[in-house]
C-alpha cells in the first residue's frame, strides 16, 4: 500500500525527480569514466614501462666512445647503461610541405634498457639503410612499409626503407621538446635505426651521444648523479636527468595527475548538489505529510516502517542514478581513451567494462542518497502520533537583517518585502540554492576560462614574446656574424638574430635546476621579453631575466644571486643577479644578454640557433633553401605551431560545452526542484493573492524576485568560486613544462552569467505553467 | 435601490468524484446596492459554491450572473481577477493572511494592487490594531487576525465584500467586534456585504436573509429592521 504512494508520489512530480537523477547520473558518469579510464591508464603504462625497461636515468653528451656504458656500469647503485646515437634530422621534402623532423634513435639487438615495441613489419637487419619508424609517424604523413624516406644529413640526402613500426616508452608522447605541446606526426616523429647503421651514415661510427641508465633496487637517481656526471663530464655532458623529467614520462605523469584530480573533485560537486536536493525534497515532504505520518503512527506503523516508506524515494533515486551514471560512465570512458589514444601510444590502453566501478559507483549513489535521505525525514521518530495530526506550528514571521538597512528596505513594494522575508525565512534552503546555483556559475565560468588561458598564452607566447617566423637550430655553434649574415642573403629572409642556449644547473642555496639560459642580442626584436602588464622589458647588461615559474622553483626574488654552472666548457660556477622575473607559461626559461652569456663558456662570439623573420609568401621557398643548409638540425616554423595549438585547442572546444550543459542541469535542478517545493509550500498563501485579485504574472513575480536575488547572490558568490576552480585547474595542471595563466575574459562572465539567468529563466517559466494550474477555491477550502 | 448582482438559473456540478456533484440547481438571486446580506443553510447546502461564483473565484455550469449588468460568465481570466482586484473583497474562516508580512503590510499590499484604496494604516486603526500594525500574524490572536483580514478586505474599496463564515473559528466576543466592523463598514461607505453564517441569531443583523438549501434558494427573508452586532446573542 505504501509502495503505491510511493509511486504516486513519484508520478505526481516526476520533473523534479528527473531532474534531480540526471544531476546524480552526471555526477556518477564523470566520476565512473574517469575512474575506469584511469586506471586502464595507470595499468597499461606501468605495464609498458616495465616490459620493455624504461630506463631510470638519461644524459646527453658531446660524444663519447661506446665503450663508456661499461665505466657507468661499474658504478654502485647503476645495474645496466645503454649508449646510443640518438640525433634529429630533416626529411627531404619539395618546397611548400610542412618541415618534418625524424628523431633517429640507434639500437641494438637485446637492448637491455628502452626497448621498443614491434608493431608490423620486421626488425631492420643492420645490413641495408631500413628503419622502423612509429605508427602514428607512418599514419600522419601517409607512408606504407617497404617506403622511403629521404633524409637530410649533414647536408646530403641519405634514404631509408621503412622496415616496419614500432613505439618505444621513451616516446608515448611524441614530442621533440617541451616548447611543444601535443604530438604532431607532420612535424615530428621518432625512428629506430641499427646501430650499426646509425653509426657510418652519422659520422658517429663505435660513439654515442645518449645515454641511459637503469638503477638497482633501492637506489635513487641522486646516489649516482654526481659518479655519472664525473664519468660523463668529460665527453661534454650536456644534460644528466631522472626519468621523471624525461618529457614523454613527464608529460605523462602530469595527464595522470590532472585526470586523477578531476576524477575525485568534479564529480563530488555534482553527487553533492543532489544529495542538498534530496535532503531538501524529503524534509519538504517529511513535514508536508505529518498529517499522514501521524495517522499511520496511530494505527500502529513502527517509526521504522514508516522511515523506510520515505527511504524508499532515496533508495529509488539512488539505484536509478547510480546504475544509470555507471553504465553512461562506462560507455563514456570508452570515448575517453580513444581520445587518448590519439595523443599517447601506449599499446594494450583499451577502455574495459568492470563491475566494480558498477558497483562502486552505485555504492557512492546510494551512500549520497541515503544518507541525504536520511537527514532529510530522521524527524520522523520525533513526531508522536498526537502531535503530528495537529498542524505543523505556524511559519513565524520575523524581521529580517535587511530590515535594518532603511533606506533601502524603504523603497521595497510590500511584494518585494514578502519575497526578501521568505528568502531569510528559510536561511537553510536559500543557503543551499546559492551554493548549487554559485557551484554551476562556477563550473561553467572555470570550463570556459581554461579556454581563456589556454587563448591568453598562445597569444601571448607567440604573439608578443616569440616575434619570428622560422627558429633555426643548428647542429653545432658556428659564428654569430656569420650565421646572421648567411641567413639574411636568402631570398624572403627580412631579418635574422641571433640566439645562443646554453643548458647550465642553476642553484639557488641548495635548491638546483637544470634548464637552458637563452642569450638574446640587446635591442633584438624577434625574441622579447614581456612583463606581466605586457609591456616590453629591456635586457640587462649582465644578470639573469627568469620566468616565474623557475623563480618560484628555486625560491628566488629579483636582486638575488645565484650559481650558474654551465654543462659545457670549463663548466666553472659563476654568480649571477637575478634582475628580474617574468610571467612564462611554456618551460623553465632564463634569459641573459648573449654577450655575455658567450663569455661565461668561452664562446664569446657563437649562437647556437638563428631567428628569422620570413615575407609570408616566400615562406615555403626560404624553408626549403634552409634545408639544404649545413649544420641545420630543427627548422621550427612559429606559425605553424601556433595554428597546430589552436586547432587543438578547437578539437576540445566541445567538451567545454558539455561541461557547461552539465551545470546548466545542475543549475536548472536545483533551482526547479526548490521552486516547486517552496509553491507547494506555499500554495495557501498565493492562492490568497490571486484571491485578492493579483494576475498570475504577478503572483509568479514574486517567486521570481526571491530566485532572482538568490540567483544575484550566487552569481556574485560564484565569482571568486569560479577564480578558485581554475585555481586548482591551473595548479594541478602546472608542472615544469607547462603552466597555465590564471585568465578570464569578462566575457566568460557574461556568458556564464547568462547561463545562470537562462536556468533560472526556465525553471521560472516552468513553475509559472504551475501557479495557472493552483485551484484557488480547493486551496482555501482547506483548514490552515 | 440600484442592483448590483443578479444570478439567473446558476447551476454548479461538480464532477470531480464518481458520481457528479449538483452543488447549485438553479439560483435566482438578486442583491441591491448598499445591502447587508446574510446566508444561513445548512452544511453542504452550496452557500460557499455560490459566494465563490459571485467573487468571481469560479465558474458557473450553467446560468447567468451580472455585476452591475455586466455578465461574469462571459469574462475571461484576465477580465475576473480585475473584477477580483477592483470591486470584490473577500474574508474566510481562516484568515489566510501572508505569514511574513506585518498586520500592516498584509493590509497595505491589497492596496498596493488596487486602483482606489483606502489608506490602510487608518483602516487598520479602525479595527482597533493601531497598535499591533508591526505584529506579524503569528504574534496575533484568532480574533486580531480576522480583523487584519477584513482590514485587507476593506482597504481596497471594493464595492462588494464576501464573508465566508468570518466569526466561524472565533468566540462570541470576537464574533461580535468582527460583525460589527463589516456592519460598520456597509453602513459607513453604504458598500454591499454578505456574511455566510451558520448561525441564524446572526441573520438579525441582514437587511435580508437568504435561506439556500439543497443547491437553491429555499426563501429570503427581508428585516425592516435590522439589529446592531452588540444585540445579536447566541
Ligand atoms: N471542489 C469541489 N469538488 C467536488 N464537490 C464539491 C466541491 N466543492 C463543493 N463540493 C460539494 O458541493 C456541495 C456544496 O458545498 P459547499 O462548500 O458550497 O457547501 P456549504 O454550504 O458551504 O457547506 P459548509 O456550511 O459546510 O461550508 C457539497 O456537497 C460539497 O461536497
Ligand atoms: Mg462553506
Amino acid at each position: 500500500m505504501l509502495k503505491r504512494k510511493l509511486l504516486r508520489d513519484i508520478r505526481g512530480s516526476l520533473g523534479a525527480y528527473i531532474a534531480l537523477i540526471s544531476v546524480l547520473v552526471i555526477g556518477l558518469m564523470l566520476y565512473v569514466s574517469m575512474a575506469l579510464t584511469l586506471d586502464s591508464l595507470v595499468l597499461s603504462k606501468d605495464n609498458y614501462y616495465r616490459d620493455y625497461k624504461l630506463a631510470d636515468g638519461f644524459a646527453r653528451i658531446t660524444r663519447g666512445p661506446a665503450g663508456l656504458v661499461a665505466d657507468l656500469e661499474d658504478i654502485r647503485g647503476i645495474d645496466k647503461a645503454v649508449g646510443r646515437i640518438v640525433l634529429d634530422v630533416l626529411v627531404n621534402k619539395p618546397a611548400g610541405e610542412e618541415t618534418t623532423t625524424l628523431r633517429l634513435v640507434s639500437f641494438e639487438e637485446r637492448q637491455p634498457l628502452n626497448r621498443f615495441m614491434l608493431e608490423q613489419g620486421k626488425v631492420p637487419t643492420g645490413e641495408a639503410r631500413e628503419i622502423l619508424v612509429t605508427p602514428a609517424f607512418l599514419k600522419g604523413n601517409n607512408y606504407q612499409i617497404g617506403d622511403q624516406i629521404p633524409l637530410i644529413i649533414k647536408g646530403r640526402e641519405v634514404r631509408f626503407t621503412i622496415s616496419g613500426t614500432a613505439n618505444s616508452p621513451e616516446y608515448v608522447y611524441e614530442i621533440p621538446n617541451g616548447f611543444t605541446l601535443a604530438p604532431n606526426p607532420k612535424a615530428f616523429g621518432v625512428a629506430f635505426v641499427p646501430y650499426s647503421v646509425a653509426g657510418p651514415v652519422l659520422d658517429m661510427e663505435g660513439q654515442v651521444n645518449d645515454i641511459a641508465f637503469s638503477l638497482n633496487k633501492g637506489i635513487e637517481f641522486l646516489d649516482v648523479k654526481t659518479q655519472a656526471s664525473r664519468v660523463l663530464n668529460s665527453y661534454g655532458m650536456t644534460s644528466i636527468y631522472p626519468v621523471k623529467d624525461q618529457l614523454s614520462y613527464s608529460m605523462l605523469t602530469q595527464e595522470i595527475k590532472g585526470l586523477e584530480g578531476s576524477a575525485k573533485t568534479s564529480p563530488m560537486i555534482f553527487l553533492l548538489v543532489a544529495a542538498s536536493v534530496l535532503y531538501i525534497m524529503l524534509r519538504r515532504m517529511v513535514e508536508q505529510q505529518r498529517g499522514q505520518i501521524g495517522v499511520m503512527k496511530a494505527f500502529g506503523f513502527t517509526d521504522w516502517e514508516i522511515i523506510n516508506h520515505y527511504m524508499g524515494y532515496a533508495l529509488f533515486i539512488g539505484i536509478l542514478g547510480g546504475l544509470g551514471g555507471s553504465v553512461v560512465g562506462t560507455v563514456l570512458s570508452y570515448y575517453w581513451v580513444e581520445l587518448y589514444k590519439v595523443y599517447y601510444n601506449i599499446p594494450d590502453f583499451t577502455a574495459r567494462v568492470s563491475l566494480t566501478y558498477l558497483l562502486v559507483g552505485t555504492l557512492l549513489s546510494l551512500l549520497f542518497s541515503l544518507f541525504a535521505g536520511w537527514r532529510g525525514c530522521r524527524r520522523v521518530i520525533a513526531l508522536n502520533p498526537a502531535e503530528a495530526m495537529r498542524p505543523p506550528a505556524p511559519p513565524a514571521g520575523k524581521k529580517t537583517m535587511v530590515e535594518r538597512v532603511r533606506f533601502l528596505w524603504g523603497v521595497l513594494n510590500t511584494q518585494a518585502k514578502m519575497a526578501v522575508r521568505n528568502v531569510f525565512r528559510n536561511k537553510q534552503r536559500a543557503f543551499l540554492v546559492i551554493l548549487g546555483v554559485a557551484c554551476s556559475f562556477a563550473m561553467m565560468v572555470s570550463s570556459r576560462a581554461s579556454f581563456d588561458s589556454t587563448y591568453y598564452l598562445i597569444r601571448y607566447q607567440f604573439g608578443e614574446v616569440e616575434r619570428y617566423d622560422i627558429k633555426v637550430t643548428l647542429n653545432q655553434y658556428i659564428d654569430r656574424v656569420k650565421g646572421v649574415n648567411d641567413s639574411r642573403n636568402i631570398d624572403g629572409v627580412a631579418g635574422a638574430e641571433p640566439m645562443l642556449e646554453v643548458p647550465v644547473t642553476l642553484s639557488n642555496r641548495w635548491l638546483q635546476k637544470d634548464i637552458v639560459i637563452t642569450g638574446l642580442p640587446q635591442n633584438g626584436r624577434l625574441y622579447r621579453l614581456v612583463s606581466a602588464e605586457g609591456k616590453h622589458i629591456d635586457l640587462p647588461d649582465n644578470g639573469l631575466v627568469i620566468s616565474n615559474q623557475l623563480a618560484k622553483t628555486l625560491e628566488i626574488q629579483p636582486g638575488e644571486v645565484v650559481t650558474i654552472k654551465p654543462f659545457l666548457g670549463d663548466r666553472r660556477e659563476e654568480k649571477v643577479v637575478v634582475r628580474q622575473v617574468v610571467p612564462q607559461y611554456v618551460g623553465l626559461g632564463a634569459y641573459m644578454d648573449i654577450d655575455a652569456l658567450g663569455a661565461l663558456i668561452h664562446e664569446p662570439s657563437s649562437t647556437s640557433s638563428i631567428l628569422l623573420s620570413v615575407d609570408r609568401s616566400e615562406m615555403d621557398q626560404v624553408r626549403k633553401d634552409l634545408q639544404e643548409g649545413r649544420n641545420v638540425g630543427v627548422i621550427y616554423d612559429k606559425n605553424r605551431m601556433k595554428q597546430q595549438f589552436e586547432d587543438l585547442m578547437e578539437s576540445y572546444n566541445a567538451t567545454q560545452y558539455i561541461l557547461i550543459f552539465f551545470a546548466f542541469i545542475t543549475g536548472f535542478a536545483i533551482v526547479y526542484n526548490v521552486n516547486i517545493i517552496s509553491l507547494s509550500e506555499r500554495e495557501r498563501e498565493l492562492s490568497t493573492l490571486m484571491v485578492l485579485g493579483m494576475t498570475e504574472r504577478e503572483v509568479a513575480r514574486i517567486l521570481a524576485f526571491e530566485q532572482g536575488f538568490l540567483g544575484l547572490v550566487a552569481v556574485i558568490a560564484g565569482i571568486p568560486l569560479g577564480y578558485g576552480m581554475l585555481y586548482a585547474i591551473v595548479n594541478g595542471t602546472a608542472s615544469d613544462i607547462y603552466n597555465m595563466p590564471l585568465r578570464i575574459e569578462p566575457v566568460s562572465f557574461l556568458i556564464s552569467s547568462l547561463g545562470a539567468a537562462a536556468f533560472l529563466v526556465a525553471a521560472q517559466w516552468r513553475i509559472k505553467g504551475r501557479i495557472a494550474k493552483l485551484s484557488m477555491i480547493e486551496v482555501l477550502k482547506e483548514n490552515e | 435601490m440600484e442592483t448590483i448582482i443578479r444570478t439567473q438559473n446558476l447551476r454548479k456540478t461538480f464532477y470531480t468524484g464518481e458520481i457528479p456533484v449538483h452543488a447549485l440547481k438553479g439560483v435566482d438571486l438578486e442583491i441591491g446596492e448598499g445591502e447587508f446580506v446574510v446566508i444561513l443553510g445548512p452544511s453542504g447546502s452550496g452557500k460557499s459554491t455560490l459566494l465563490n461564483i459571485l467573487g468571481g473565484m469560479d465558474a458557473p455550469t450553467e446560468g447567468e450572473i451580472f455585476y452591475r449588468g455586466k455578465p461574469l460568465q462571459n469574462m475571461n481570466k484576465k477580465e475576473l481577477t480585475m473584477f477580483r482586484r477592483n470591486a470584490v473583497g473577500f474574508i474566510f474562516q481562516f484568515y489566510n493572511l501572508m505569514p511574513n508580512l506585518t498586520a500592516l503590510e498584509n493590509v497595505t499590499l491589497a492596496a498596493e494592487i488596487t486602483n482606489d484604496p483606502l489608506e490602510p494604516r487608518k483602516v487598520l486603526a479602525e479595527m482597533g490594531l493601531a497598535e499591533r500594525e508591526d505584529h506579524f500574524p503569528s504574534q496575533l490572536s484568532g480574533g486580531e487576525q480576522q480583523r487584519v483580514a477584513i482590514a485587507r478586505a476593506i482597504t481596497k474599496n471594493p464595492d462588494i465584500l464576501l464573508c465566508d463564515e468570518p466569526t466561524g473559528a472565533l468566540d462570541y466576543e470576537t464574533g461580535k467586534q468582527v460583525l460589527d466592523a463589516l456592519r460598520n463598514f456597509n453602513r459607513d461607505l453604504g458598500k454591499t456585504v454578505l456574511v455566510i453564517t451558520h448561525n441564524a441569531a446572526i441573520g438579525n443583523m441582514g437587511d435580508k436573509v437568504v435561506y439556500i438549501k439543497d443547491g437553491r434558494v429555499d426563501r429570503i427573508k427581508i428585516n425592516p429592521n435590522p439589529v446592531s452586532a452588540s444585540e445579536v446573542s447566541w
